[in-house]
């Protein structure tokens, strides 16, 4: 440390006698000396870069008097300290960067921001650009099942899985739904999907009416009834589509067309003794005539598209009018009114086609077909893993989209189309995540042939979620660990042990039945067949990967519940931007209607003359 | 006379053979099943079970349980269940079963008679009375610690008696009455399927319905049994139909 002592001299000044007028007498003898004077010293100190008191280095100047004047500044004797700092840089050097700009994360990242600089500058800002809308439903897709189903989808093609996205992880906008229903704090289906296709959150349990009603009570309908955007669709002339791996008139798909007190009226067998109001199936094929008896001065062609399962809602309870494929002795359907509700649709529409198997669904031609109902299982259509077990065959979802979309774009006034994948849903209430996962691939698929089929700029393609599941990830697995195995921690080969002295899985339920080891079984529901077993099981021996495999959990249920937390929504095409944010969920409906000028045209067919 | 001898048994045998020629396709049998500890004298438990038969379709009435679990067939190897709380008028669907993946169940007879046909021809006979329809065949048998004791109705393709016995349990199956009123055993079936059903697949949706939050304590047969018995003679859990 360099150090710079300076000494400076005090002088004491003595004060002048003033002159006398006399002879200057003798000088006096001198005074005795004073006492020494004491010097006053400052130090200066270098500062380092990393200094407490100068992050950037600098100069403390400490200064007091020289007490024990050994002509150094002790300790003892600063009385004052002082900082000189050196400012900080506000620039770097390119070679400093160079460890992130080189790094393949950062590059993406960067490319990201430009792609959506790109995307911002394009933004379509009219109103009523999407001549085409197209909503995907994945129910009980929530974001944990969007996540694994990326990583499983990741893993099937060989990659470590984490850094995949699904078909729809690539479109430029994104946000969240709040989903909660009006009386429920964690939600269902029918008053989720109510909530996305009429902008009006309602309770749980009903289908397409608002708050006013009263659950289970037919007579609290009439005067409750919302407009879908379905129906709007239709009134301002476009084809219109409904599409689900569900039974159709389970509640998402009948949340586009139906106006129920109850979800599960779904025929009239289902409604209590007595009950006046319409059920579910019959609203289906009643479509037209009732949407045309509700609101004056409307003329539509009805729903030109419709595929799912359910047939049993459409059929007489008498063998006769069983199906082909039908495996049973008994009658397959459930209606106790005689009605063969599948007759009454091709007798209103003569050049409608009604097909119940794979057979007769690739014999469509959709150049050709103007209307297309298809019921391709007595109740909900096959888990995807299950699909090759039914018995007469059924389309997957990815085909049943391509050939709605092929059929419902044959009109030039565009179209609306509802794709439901109904049961990953199904496989997380039954605890069985393979299945989940592998519909939710699915259905991803099927979002993708949208994007194949369309173009981007006149179609809105929104996908979501009514709701999530109490599906977790958890503890912490190294990079490509297997997403349905158990965890593997970073720089581990054997399987991490919890305090239990025992393996976990990292896919897991809250709530439900729990275990299951069913080996090779593709049919999630398997797993009812036998009594809930939660807590903690010994899988150091066993398969989780399987299909059969359902995953442990906390809390016993008869099954595994809905969960109440936000659900993505992802959208690509006019208006999509608007999804950026955190919504409402029927928020979802008003960005349609603004996309597609849904109100606006219905309402402008309404008045034609 | 060798002649006539040899004439008559043809004659005898042409007789019991021909003689039961009644369909066995529609009847109900109720058994009682009692389980106790080996070398005890006192019974430790008692439950009652009714086969309910019709033609590709039975029904297994667990009375105490008031609990009717129908079995069908549904095109080739494979079996639809449905099972009815009557407590409740409620029933729960199954899916058609795929067999192939199940073997233990890959044999109509242990829906419909409760043992297999190879079971019953893995047991040695030990005696035959009766007659025409009414033939019974005593057999006996062993599979590793547990002993059986089987009286069967060959035609009627109903157990008698069935007792089990283990080292540390005894098992016994009691034929208390059979049925043959056809409208009435069909009666059994149709005043069940005028239940409310729900598939299987559906109940984690209603979460508001009381009887399906409840589902986890109506239980699967956990306890009681089922009247499965495989090959081996091993009873097999109730309902659950992967092994």
């Amino acid at each position: 440390m360099n150090s710079v002592i300076s000494k400076l001299a005090v002088a004491v000044a003595v004060a002048s006698l003033a002159a006398c007028s006399g002879d200057d007498g003798k000088n006096g003898a001198d005074g005795s000396n004073g006492s020494n004077g004491l010097n006053s010293l400052v130090s200066q100190t270098s500062l380092s870069v990393g200094n407490a008191n100068c992050a950037n280095g600098g100069v403390q100047i400490d200064s007091g008097v020289d007490a024990n004047d050994n002509s150094t500044l002790d300790d003892s004797e600063v009385a004052s300290t002082q900082y000189v700092c050196t400012p900080a840089r506000t620039t770097l050097d390119s070679s400093e960067l160079l460890t992130n700009v080189n790094n393949s994360w950062y590059i993406e990242g960067t490319n990201k921001v430009t792609q959506s600089k790109t995307n911002m500058e394009e933004i379509a800002k009219m109103a009523g650009q999407a001549k085409n809308i197209i909503l995907f439903v994945g129910d009980g897709m929530g974001v944990s099942t969007v996540t694994a189903s990326r990583i499983f989808e990741g893993q099937s093609m060989g990659m470590l899985g984490e850094e995949h996205s699904l078909s729809f992880g690539k479109f430029p906008y994104a946000g969240l739904a709040k989903t909660y229903n009006v009386d429920a704090q964690t939600p269902d289906s029918a008053g989720t999907m109510t909530a996305l296709m009429t902008g009006v959150k309602t309770d749980v349990g009903v289908i397409g009416v608002d708050e006013d009603i009263v659950r289970g009570d037919c007579s609290t309908v009439a005067g409750n009834e919302l407009v879908t955007a379905l129906e709007l669709a239709e009134i301002a002339g476009k084809s219109t589509g409904v599409v689900s791996t569900a039974r159709i008139t389970h509640a998402t798909p009948a949340a586009t067309y139906a106006k129920s007190a109850d979800r599960n009226w779904e025929d009239n067998s289902d409604q209590p003794a007595g009950t006046n109001c319409e059920d579910i199936a019959s609203q289906l094929i009643n479509f037209e005539s009732n949407l045309e008896a509700r609101i004056a001065g409307v003329d539509v062609d009805g729903i030109e598209v419709v595929m799912g399962g359910g047939r049993r809602h459409f059929l007489p309870k008498d063998a006769a009018y069983n199906s082909p494929d039908y495996a049973g002795s008994s009658a397959e359907g459930d209606r106790t009114d005689g009605r063969d509700l599948t007759a009454e649709w091709t007798g209103m529409y003569a050049n409608g086609v009604y097909v119940y198997d794979q057979a007769g669904f690739d014999a469509i031609n959709p150049a050709t077909t103007e209307r297309l109902f298809g019921l391709f299982n007595e109740s909900h259509m096959q888990y995807e893993a299950d699909r090759g077990n039914d018995v007469a065959g059924e389309p997957s979802l990815t085909e049943m989209t391509e050939k709605a979309i092929d059929i419902l774009d044959n009109n030039n006034d565009g179209f609306f189309l509802m794709v439901e994948s109904g049961r990953i849903d199904h496989a997380h209430h039954a605890g069985n995540a393979y299945g989940a996962l592998n519909d939710t691939v699915e259905f991803a698929s099927a979002v993708q042939a949208a994007v194949n089929a369309t173009d981007a700029e006149e179609t809105l393609i929104i996908v979501t979620a009514d709701h999530g599941h109490v599906f977790t990830i958890a503890g912490y697995p190294k990079r490509g660990n297997p997403i349905l195995g158990k965890v593997v921690n970073v720089g581990s080969t054997e399987p991490a042990l919890a305090a239990d002295d025992m393996p976990y899985t990292t896919l897991g339920y809250t709530n439900g039945l729990g275990f299951r080891d069913l080996g090779n079984e593709t049919d999630s529901d398997a797993s009812y067949a036998a009594a809930a077993d939660a807590g903690r099981k010994d899988l150091t021996n066993i398969d989780t990967e399987t299909p059969g495999f359902h995953q442990e959990t906390l809390v016993p249920l008869s099954s595994e519940t809905h969960s109440g937390e936000d659900v993505g929504v992802y959208a690509q095409g006019p208006g999509a931007h608007l999804v950026s944010g955190t919504h409402e969920q029927n928020t979802i409906f008003h960005i349609m209607n603004y996309a597609g000028n849904l109100v606006d045209s219905a309402n402008q067919a309404v008045h034609l003359p | 006379m060798k002649t006539v001898l040899f004439i008559f048994l043809l004659f005898f045998v042409h007789t019991a053979v021909a003689e039961c020629k009644k369909d066995f396709s529609t009847l109900g049998a109720k058994y009682s099943i009692a389980h106790s500890k080996a070398h005890a004298k006192q019974t430790k438990s008692k439950e009652h079970l009714t086969l309910w038969r019709l033609p590709k379709r039975v029904g297994h009435e667990h009375v105490e349980q008031k609990r009717f679990i129908e079995w069908m067939q549904a095109g080739t190897q494979k079996i639809r269940k449905t099972d009815y709380f009557d407590a409740n008028k409620r029933g729960i669907e199954y899916y058609p079963e795929d067999l192939e993946e199940h073997e233990a169940q890959s044999d109509w007879s242990i829906y419909s008679q409760f043992i297999t046909e190879e079971f019953i021809a893995s047991l040695s006979p030990v005696n035959t009375v009766g007659k025409g329809c009414n033939t019974l065949v005593s057999y006996q048998g062993s599979k590793q610690n547990a002993k059986f004791e089987l009286t069967w109705f060959p035609h009627k393709k109903i157990i008698q008696s069935f007792t089990i016995l283990t080292p540390t349990l005894v098992t016994e199956w009691k034929l208390e009455k059979l049925h043959s009123d056809q409208t009435m055993i069909k009666q059994q079936f149709a005043q069940r399927s005028q239940y409310q059903l729900t598939d299987y697949a559906d109940i984690g949706d209603n979460e508001s319905d009381p009887f399906l939050l409840s589902m986890i304590n109506l239980g699967f047969v956990k306890h009681g049994s089922s009247g499965f018995y495989n090959a081996q003679g091993e009873a097999m859990d109730g309902g659950h139909h992967h092994h």
